[in-house]
């Protein structure tokens, strides 16, 4: 229930996040020289002198997100799974998947170099969305009713529709919902799907009649991280899960407006920007 | 310090901001010596994050030095190395002590 705290954030109801708004707490981010850290008795974590930086710096955020979406949805020995979006967390999602004992792992995007990316580092089965009508039902086919588990990599700032981009800009829709009824059609019925991905407000549409005619168990929100960070460390240390090929581009602070512009725009090959003050 | 900063929709800019101080007893100050763009980010630079005040530091992947610790820090001292998980788990009172056994600030469950 870290995740959930009380205390942190007195203006909603998830707990703070650094630099996430005021509505997520108010506390200063760490794209700085310096941040202060509240509550240090219980966020920050020692890292041992042999880790490099690249190796510990996703223990922050990306390596338990990914790694609790594949636990929230049950991922274990012989597992089926798919993982819609092929950023960091999707990627790293399809790394733990394998780590877990799953034995088909489909990864799915639409962009071509982050396909690649998922084929060539995670020997991942890959799906090109804009290839396909409806790829929900093309992955339920390829999979003979749909794989166990979906995790959705996405939220809300996946490809929108028109339509979705319209209402979002009104403020009548919470940004892009095009992974959900992906997910509730490429997973299997009684099967889970778990929203990684950041959602927010409400929307429209939502496809709660094929989640209730599938049966399907929905799982989501934000990552109670600080729980993982030490088992992680050991993991990324013993080798069993190496976070550094993600990292596509190592920036001073001070390129932050291009290193923002090359990740949103999806420009050279970018998939992961870490920053050095 | 130089940090990136909130201007506005699709508008981040590098800028000269005041130094983090200590503000409360258990609070540290790290050098950071690695920090990560999250796709995350990009929801707030999208605007569909409300509440973004301009001249507001970005960021939640973060690692560094310790430079500078409150007076009640207990473990950590200036110099140690640490990762910040993006978000904290304050398990003060309140729901978390439900599931570990108080004092829960003590506690972070963990994984075999």
């Amino acid at each position: 229930m870290y995740s959930s705290c009380d205390n942190s954030n007195p203006h909603g109801e998830v707990g703070g996040i650094f630099g996430y708004s005021e509505t997520f707490g108010g506390y200063a981010g760490g794209q700085a020289e310096y941040l202060r850290v509240p509550y240090a008795n219980v966020g920050p974590v020692k890292v041992p002198e042999e880790m490099s930086d690249e190796q510990a710096l996703f223990l922050t955020d990306v390596l338990p997100t990914s790694y609790w979406g594949n636990l929230i949805c049950g991922v274990k020995e012989g597992a089926t799974v798919t993982v819609l979006g092929c950023g960091p967390i999707g990627l790293m999602a399809q790394k733990f998947a394998w780590l877990l004992g799953a034995e088909r792992v489909i990864a799915v995007d639409y962009i071509d170099y982050r396909l690649e990316h998922a084929k060539k580092h995670n020997k991942v089965e890959v799906i090109n969305f804009e290839e396909h009508d409806n790829t929900g039902r093309y992955i339920k086919e390829i999979t003979k009713g749909g794989t166990d588990v979906v995790i959705d990599c996405v939220g809300m700032d996946g490809k929108m529709t028109i339509v979705e981009m319209l209402e979002t800009a009104m403020l009548l829709q919470g940004g892009a919902m095009s992974a959900i009824p992906m997910a509730a059609q490429a997973v299997r019925k009684n099967g889970t799907v778990g929203l990684v991905g950041v959602y927010g407000m409400r929307y429209n549409q939502f496809p709660l009649g094929d989640f209730f005619a599938r049966g399907i168990t929905l799982k989501m929100g934000q990552c109670p991280a600080t729980a993982y960070v030490r088992h992680l460390m050991k993991l990324v240390q013993e080798g069993k899960i190496d976070p550094t090929d993600i990292i596509t581009h190592k920036l001073k602070l001070e390129e932050g407006q291009h290193a923002y512009e090359i990740f949103d725009q999806k420009q050279d090959d970018c998939i992961k920007v870490v920053l050095k003050p | 310090m130089k940090a990136i900063t909130y201007q506005g929709v699709k508008d981040v800019r590098v800028k000269e901001v005041k130094d983090p101080k200590i503000e409360k007893p258990d609070d540290l100050i790290i050098k950071v010596t690695s920090t990560a763009i999250c796709g995350s980010d990009l929801h707030l630079i999208h605007g569909l994050v409300p509440n973004m005040p301009k001249d507001y530091i970005l960021g939640h992947e973060t690692m560094g030095i310790v430079e500078e610790v409150g007076p009640e820090v207990r473990d950590l001292k200036k110099g140690d190395r640490v990762v910040v998980p993006f978000r904290w788990p304050v398990v003060i009172a309140g729901t978390v002590s439900m599931i570990c056994t108080v004092p829960a600030i003590t506690q972070i469950p963990m994984e075999k």
